[in-house]
């Protein structure tokens, strides 16, 4: 019944002279008496100037979605710069030069090298456990697993673990690495923490990239004599290369700017670790510092936690920058 | 009784892949120094044939198979022997031009280096003697070093078939090698299979019936995973012995 009544309404609608083309030129043609006489009133010119306007709007809706798209960068970049390019190219102490090559002073004047190298350290180390996990970890899902059951679980576990909330994470390695396995705060801690964080994203464009790799190149390998592992090893991985590495500097991207995961692994320190555990080894990072030095009620610390923002967009746009210029060299070179 | 005396023989094969019966009762063989066509319409089983003689459908999880594949005497399907060693003696070429994402020189230095050979000298020797026997040399000597993926489809090919060829196998299996190819290099790449089988044993998968007429000595007709006629080359052109046949070299079947 009601699909009926749907037909019945439909009917009259679909041959109205307002549906463009088709509609009118039919109604020209039969001269329906759902549309009487109006079908040869109605001008192609009309049609014309109607679907333009409607052409014209959608592309004026489309260049302001853009614009609201690309704003919030350009007011980042701007506010940062306001904010912060004083600190950083300014003459004063712990500005300019000295804003990332001193570590702070009394009062907390003076540079931020600290969180500079100790974002650096937490990445690198962050990058030495989670790398290597990562990819032989997709290269096992990948080459050696086939479709099934084990495959599904370990995707479906990445998948989860890159949908958890960074601070989750940090209360993660605080139960487990500081205070389980009691490796207190610190580099480690802070460290392995990140890692976990990396690993759903090398995990899933590593995959990815040895998805891509054709089947016929894995086949000329085999065909040649060699073992499953030379080839995986020597061709597959090769062929996937720029894409793993493409998924690394993404992944580097997204810890070196995480503050909750090392607001209880990390400790904070003013200046550079020492060790890899133990006191010596708590360090400051980027992030964190920004966090604190925004909450303090001291005003030159806001304009410093500013100046430390720019540092840290420059080094996520650095390794952007060269993770977009790889990518875009394998599209060329393979296939 | 018939003695064997050919390089490769197939006795009675079948093929299934899961429950579905590929290959129905094969028996054939491949003459030394030859270039055997196995032509037939899509999905007949030629490819499975082929990739049966080098066991690249090992790889492939529901694989199974009854019957013989002797190679030089022995069952390539023996628990004794090496599927390793199988394949450095039987190279293959495959239908889409497969490079190694590295140089051309590299591409070439793969397969001896799995095999053993490390010296440099005797590694230049062998990348030069493999391009110029598939007549890539002149072409590309100046640019050893240059990635393959930048040659160009045909060259590419070509350097498939020298990669192939660096392990010096005495059987060589192509399967449609240059059904992804403009005409020009299509012709290049059946000249050099013509020149190739003086020295190699060659199995040619073709669906294409002037290909198999213009390049082999003798042909198989796979038809629905049955070898329906197997024959010197010339016979079945001039006179096939089964209508199917017939049918397919007239282009009314494939």
């Amino acid at each position: 019944m009601r699909v009926r009544a749907m037909r019945k309404q439909a009917k009259p609608l679909s041959e109205t002279p307002e549906t463009p083309p088709d509609g009118a030129g039919r109604a020209l043609h039969t001269g329906s008496p759902s549309t009487p006489g109006k079908g040869t009133v109605f001008s192609k010119k009309r049609v014309r100037s109607a679907r333009m306007m409607k052409d014209s709007l959608f592309k004026v809706l489309l260049a302001v979605i853009s614009v609201v798209i690309v704003l919030p960068f350009f007011l980042i970049l701007l506010q940062l710069a306001s904010a912060g390019l004083g600190e950083v190219l300014g003459s004063g102490l712990g500005q300019g030069i000295q804003f990332i090559d001193t570590n702070p002073g009394p009062g907390l004047r003076g540079g931020i090298l600290n969180s500079i190298v100790g974002s650096i350290a937490l990445s690198a180390l962050a990058g030495a456990v989670g790398i290597p996990v990562s990819v032989l970890g997709a290269v096992y899902i990948n080459e050696y697993t086939r479709p099934g059951r084990v495959k599904n679980a370990i995707e479906f576990g990445a998948d989860v673990l890159a949908g958890i909330p960074s601070i989750v994470f940090g209360a993660f390695g605080l139960a487990l690495l500081v205070g389980g396995l009691g490796f207190g705060f610190g580099l480690f801690s802070g460290g392995v923490t990140l890692a976990f964080m990396m690993i759903p994203t090398i995990l899933r464009t590593t995959e990815e990239a040895l998805r891509a790799v054709p089947v016929s190149l894995r086949e000329a390998s085999l065909a040649l004599g060699a073992t499953k592992w030379t080839t995986t090893w020597k061709v597959t991985i090769r062929a996937a290369f720029p894409g793993i590495v493409t998924g690394v500097l993404l992944a580097f991207g997204r810890v070196i700017g995480e503050t909750a995961p090392l607001l209880f692994t990390s400790g904070n320190s003013l200046g550079e670790p020492t060790s890899l555990f133990g006191p010596g080894s708590w360090v400051a990072a980027l992030p964190y510092t920004i966090y604190l030095y925004i909450s303090d009620p001291r005003d030159y610390l806001k304009a410093k936690a500013q100046g430390t923002a720019v540092i840290l967009l420059i080094i996520v746009l650095t390794v952007d920058v060269i993770a977009n210029y790889i990518s875009r060299k394998v599209t060329r070179r393979l296939v | 009784m018939i003695t064997w005396t050919n390089q490769i023989e197939v006795h009675d094969l079948n093929t299934w892949f899961g429950s579905k019966h590929i290959l129905k009762g094969i028996s054939c063989y491949f003459m030394d120094n030859a270039v055997t066509a196995i032509m037939g319409p899509s999905g007949c089983g030629k490819s499975t044939l082929l990739r049966t003689i080098n066991r690249l459908n090992d790889m492939i999880g529901n694989f199974r198979m009854t019957g013989k594949i002797l190679f030089e005497g022995e069952d390539i399907y023996s628990a004794e022997a090496s599927v390793y060693e199988l394949r450095k003696r039987i190279g293959m070429v495959f239908q889409r031009p497969n490079p190694f994402p590295m140089s051309v020189r590299d591409n070439i230095k793969y397969g001896p280096k799995l095999h053993g050979v490390h010296d440099e000298d005797q590694l230049d020797k062998i990348v030069e003697h493999s391009l110029r026997r598939a007549a890539l040399w002149d072409e590309v000597k100046d640019e050893l070093d240059a990635p393959a993926p930048n040659l160009s489809g045909g060259q590419q090919q070509r350097l498939c078939i020298a990669r192939a060829l660096s392990v010096d196998p005495p059987v060589l299996l192509m399967d449609e090698p240059v059904s992804s190819l403009d005409p020009i290099s299509a012709g290049k790449i059946e000249e050099l299979i013509v020149t190739l089988k003086e020295d190699y044993t060659i199995i040619l998968v073709t669906h294409n019936v002037q290909q198999a007429f213009r390049v082999s000595d003798q042909a198989a007709f796979l038809y629905m995973g049955e070898l329906v006629e197997f024959d010197e080359t010339s016979h079945i052109a001039e006179a096939p012995s089964d209508p199917r046949t017939e049918a397919f070299i007239t282009g009314r079947i494939g």
